[in-house]
């Protein structure tokens, strides 16, 4: 047994150290992944590094060193660098084959993050990069669910191992009631095997629960990152309008243009207007590379409000003269910026669109504000990206909306044709006290009603609302497929493991019966072939067995130890198989020689059974030396008393003798019963245990059912 | 029909505006890293100069146009033209521009120059003075956006391609590459500080002004002015100005 122990517990030793081995490779695999970058951070690194050899039109060399940066950037998708001048597609990279360049054209759309490319202060491309997914590319988290899975199965493993073996061993052991294939034995083995589910379970749920964690916190990471990309653009289109507007407007040209238009604005002399602002124009048309040019949308009022130029329609001169007070007011105070964006309805094409506008002061020589510039944002990726370009996956997307929740900007999914997005409501728009620096994820509907992951931010440049979303069910698609992967094979595996179990059981019960049956049919013979010899009937040993069980379970003993004792007891004569047939089979007395031989019987059953490991055959051989001894230690072999005698040994001296009794031998005839339980009575305290004469006595119902049951044959 | 007329005349002195004003001034396209005698980079206090730079500006006044210098690399120059980006490249042969989109955009003035190329070479890596065919088995080298000459497209070996005329000189002196086509204009007070040495004359170009078919209204007044520098002596006297007497 402590053998066996040891041997468990080096098991046990082994496999935790199995465990250790394994969390620590799959913890210094996890600590091995670098910090993800993002598309933003990739894009700029190609638009540096290529923008010489974009202006160069170094071509060969742009391949071979974009190619060695793709190979050291694993999680690039797609890279197309567009020439600004042809719009023709210089170099293009697909990780999937899609969007490939065709005759120097991009036959995608570009997708992912779009810088410009600049030299020497000049526009001379653009640059798209798009990564992996970042849901796809963090194995952080992966390695760190397989080392929790791993540890916690093989937790349970050893856990049910452990409740298995005590319970194997307790099965088996000489003071247990629960033996193999008992009911009890059933029990427990089903209550082992329901905790072990029920572990599983609880581990499986809370694995999911941890996986569900995970995806929702890489969503909320991406969702941020999102909103970051849009607020450096943003940020960006801010600081590339001032330094544009700052180049335009901070010349003696056009000072002396503008106070040429001021002054013929207000004196009305339309063809020296016209011709200023034909000259106008021109300035302004100076910055085409960069999007503005003179059909471009713009209105400048002098420092009292009053609208010195307007061109263009699509700006909505009173729309923008209703919201720009403080941008007015701000620009007066010499801060330049970008108006919230404005949603207005095409005419023609009868379709919301949303446009930004950003507003400049005009200073004199002296530094004083003597104009404001509105303008229009061209619509350029160097100057401002449409915010649906910030599309991303099957369903996220990146709107603006003002404090009240009114989605200002283009939507993936617009209600009707006119594409109207209605509202969005959001953290922000709920609870405008609310820190807006403190976004966190929220699940709730979105426009459409549908359930979103949901990230908010408030945008100082645009005095307005980013929401970036994406939809539930997309975010936990590979969470569900997870689940239900994992609930299948939960279940096919307890299944599998109760049916199994359940099948062992009835099979190991049915051939455990078998085993017991045969032994108990073995023991029998034997006891047969004693009694034969002594010239009783086969029945003695089946009705003293019978009388031993109904007294021992009277007298209160475990119903195992009484069932041990009934298969015991036919061996109690097994040593008469040494005695000489002249001695056993003498009619008459024995002489006082022949008695020390035929007193040996006992010494001789305890030999042929032996000394046993077999608790049923110690039983025996109890049973067999000692049914002659005598509560008061007058009995043979060795003359014990009490207690000293096996109680196996007491029971069985009161059934033999009694049987012995009542029963027709060739050289007696049958005793009475009464007459029988006066002899055992008498005998109480000298031959027999009190406590179990009384028993006996109290059992005599059962024992006359038995013994008129098994009645030897005349 | 006198509105009408009156119609006619104020769009027709409309057009003429806008096109003068739309001529006023030219984007002429440089090579970024200057080339003697025909132009220099401007520094902080002088403009920049050059034999390209005089003829132009000579032009222009006569013309009533203003050339603006732009100095960029040669392909981008090209690329530029072809977009309709830069207006004028000077000292350029019609055989070397033979792109789709500059066959069909460009126009050309009358040739004001005569351009002499010769073989550049590094004299260690022969043991005997080469000829004109033993380069067609070695290796050239040439600046990026340059057109190949014929002896270069023919040469077996790879053609590398650099970006300025330095780093040419310096990939012969290294060995880099076996020879270089230059003009002799270009290449003659550049060979004994790089210890290179040139062949005769291999061929010589009629250098004309390239313009962008944008400007052929401009192109007879261009011709016009070539002419008569070259009928006053003004051009042979810039010319000499910049190559030296002997020439």
């Amino acid at each position: 047994m402590i053998k066996k122990l040891n041997k468990l517990n080096f098991i046990i030793l082994f496999l935790l150290f199995i465990i250790a081995v394994i969390v620590a490779f799959f913890t210094h695999s996890a600590s091995d992944n670098q910090l993800q970058r993002s598309e933003f951070e990739v894009a700029e690194d190609i638009s540096l590094i290529s923008s010489a050899l974009v202006y160069n039109m170094d071509y060969e060399q742009l391949d071979m060193i974009m190619n060695t940066m793709i190979k050291n950037e694993e999680n690039i998708v797609r890279v197309v660098i567009v020439d600004d001048v042809s719009e023709e597609v210089v170099f293009s990279y697909s990780l999937d084959g899609r969007g490939k360049a065709f005759n120097g054209f991009s036959t995608g759309e570009m997708n992912g993050h779009l810088l410009p490319i600049v030299y020497d202060g000049q526009l001379i491309g653009s640059v798209s990069v798009e990564l992996k997914p970042k849901l796809l590319q963090s194995n952080q988290s992966y390695y760190q669910n397989t080392v929790f899975i791993i540890v916690f199965f093989l937790f349970v493993l050893i856990l049910i191992s452990l409740l298995f073996y005590s319970l194997l061993k307790w099965s088996v052991s000489d003071s247990s009631s629960v033996n193999f294939g008992s009911e009890k034995f059933i029990y427990l083995l089903l209550l082992c095997m329901s905790i072990f589910i029920l572990m599983t379970v609880i581990g499986g749920y809370f694995f999911l629960e941890k996986n569900r964690t995970t995806i929702e916190s890489r969503v909320e990471l991406y969702l941020q990152q999102n909103i970051a990309d849009f607020n450096r653009d943003i940020q960006r289109t801010n600081n590339t309008l001032e330094s544009i507007y700052n180049q335009m407007t901070q010349t003696t040209e056009f000072r002396r243009v503008y106070r040429k238009l001021m002054y013929t604005e207000q004196f009305g002399n339309k063809e020296s207007y016209k011709k200023d602002m034909a000259e106008l124009l021109g300035i302004v048309n100076r910055y085409h590379n960069f999007g503005i040019n003179n059909k471009m949308s713009f209105i400048i009022m002098d420092t009292e409000g009053n609208t010195v130029v307007e061109q263009g329609i699509s700006i909505p001169a009173d729309d923008i003269k209703k919201t720009i007070n403080s941008a007015f007011i701000g620009a007066l105070s010499g801060r330049s910026g970008l108006l919230s964006p404005i949603k207005n309805m095409d005419k023609i094409s009868s379709q919301y669109h949303h446009d930004l506008y950003f507003v400049y002061p005009i200073y004199n020589e002296i530094g004083n504000v003597f104009g404001v510039f509105f303008s229009e944002i061209p619509k350029r990726p160097s100057i401002y990206f449409d915010i649906s370009q910030y599309d991303f996956a099957m369903t996220g997307e990146l709107l603006v909306t003002n404090s009240d929740g009114y989605i200002l900007s283009k939507c993936r999914y617009p209600k009707d044709n006119k594409m109207n997005c209605g509202y969005m409501r959001s953290m922000i728009t709920n609870n405008r006290h609310s820190d807006m620096s403190d976004n966190y994820l929220e699940l709730f509907s979105d426009y459409r009603g549908k359930e979103s992951y949901v990230l908010t931010s408030w945008n100082n440049y645009l005095k307005s609302v980013i929401v970036s979303k994406m939809d539930r069910a997309e975010v936990l698609v590979s969470f569900y497929e997870f689940q239900n992967g994992v609930i299948f094979i939960l279940v096919v595996m307890s299944t599998f493991t109760v049916f199994t179990t359940v099948y062992i059981l009835i099979v190991g019960k049915r051939a455990n019966d078998k085993q017991v049956k045969s032994n108990h049919s073995i023991i029998q013979m034997l006891g047969h072939a004693a009694e034969f010899k002594d010239n009783e009937t086969a029945m003695h040993i089946v009705r003293m067995s019978h009388y031993a069980k109904i007294i021992a379970t009277n007298h209160g003993c475990h119903s195992a130890w009484v069932e041990r004792l009934f298969n015991a007891a036919p061996m109690h004569d097994i040593g008469k198989i040494g005695v000489p047939d002249h001695i056993l089979q003498k009619p008459g007395k024995l002489t006082p020689d022949e008695w020390v031989i035929m007193r040996q019987h006992p010494e001789f059953g305890a030999r042929i059974i032996g000394t046993q490991d077999n608790e049923l055959l110690r039983m025996a051989h109890d049973i067999a030396i000692a049914h002659h001894e005598k509560w008061d230690g007058s009995g043979y072999p060795y003359g014990i008393k009490g207690e000293a005698i096996p109680i196996s040994a007491r029971i069985i001296a009161i059934a033999d003798v009694f049987d012995a009794l009542t029963s027709e031998r060739v050289y007696k005839k049958a005793w009475m019963q009464e007459d029988a339980v006066a002899l055992i009575r008498s005998e109480s305290g000298k031959h027999f245990e009190p406590s179990l004469v009384d028993t006996f006595v109290e059992s005599l119902t059962e024992i006359s059912d038995i013994k008129a049951q098994y009645m030897d044959k005349v | 029909m006198r509105y009408f007329l009156y119609s006619v005349f104020i769009y027709f002195i409309f057009i003429c505006k806008a096109s003068g004003e739309l001529l006023d001034i030219l984007d002429v396209g440089l090579m970024a890293q200057g080339r003697p005698p025909y132009f220099s980079l401007p520094t902080a206090t002088e403009p920049a100069t050059g034999l390209y730079i005089d003829i132009l500006d000579e032009i222009g006044r006569e013309v009533g146009v203003k050339f603006r210098y732009r100095f960029i690399p040669q392909p981008r120059i090209r690329h530029l033209m072809n977009h309709y980006r830069i207006d004028v490249e000077p000292g350029i042969a019609e055989e070397w521009r033979l792109d789709s989109l500059e066959l069909k955009n460009s126009i050309y003035s009358h040739s004001f120059l005569t351009s002499s190329e010769a073989i550049v070479y590094n004299p260690h890596h022969f043991k005997t003075p080469p000829s004109k065919n033993t380069f067609n088995t070695l290796e050239p080298c040439s600046i990026l956006g340059f057109s190949d000459l014929d002896l270069e497209k023919g040469s077996q070996g790879e053609n590398n391609k650099v970006l300025t005329e330095m780093q040419l000189l310096k990939m012969i002196q290294h060995q880099r590459c076996d020879f270089a086509v230059f003009p002799e204009d270009v290449i003659k007070p550049k060979l004994h500080a790089f210890g290179l040495m040139a062949t005769k004359s291999i061929a010589v170009f009629d250098l004309k002004l390239r313009f962008t078919d944008r400007h052929s209204v401009l192109l007879p007044k261009i011709n016009k002015a070539i002419e008569k520098m070259v009928t006053t002596g003004l051009m042979n006297e810039m010319i000499n100005k910049y190559r030296g007497l002997s020439d």
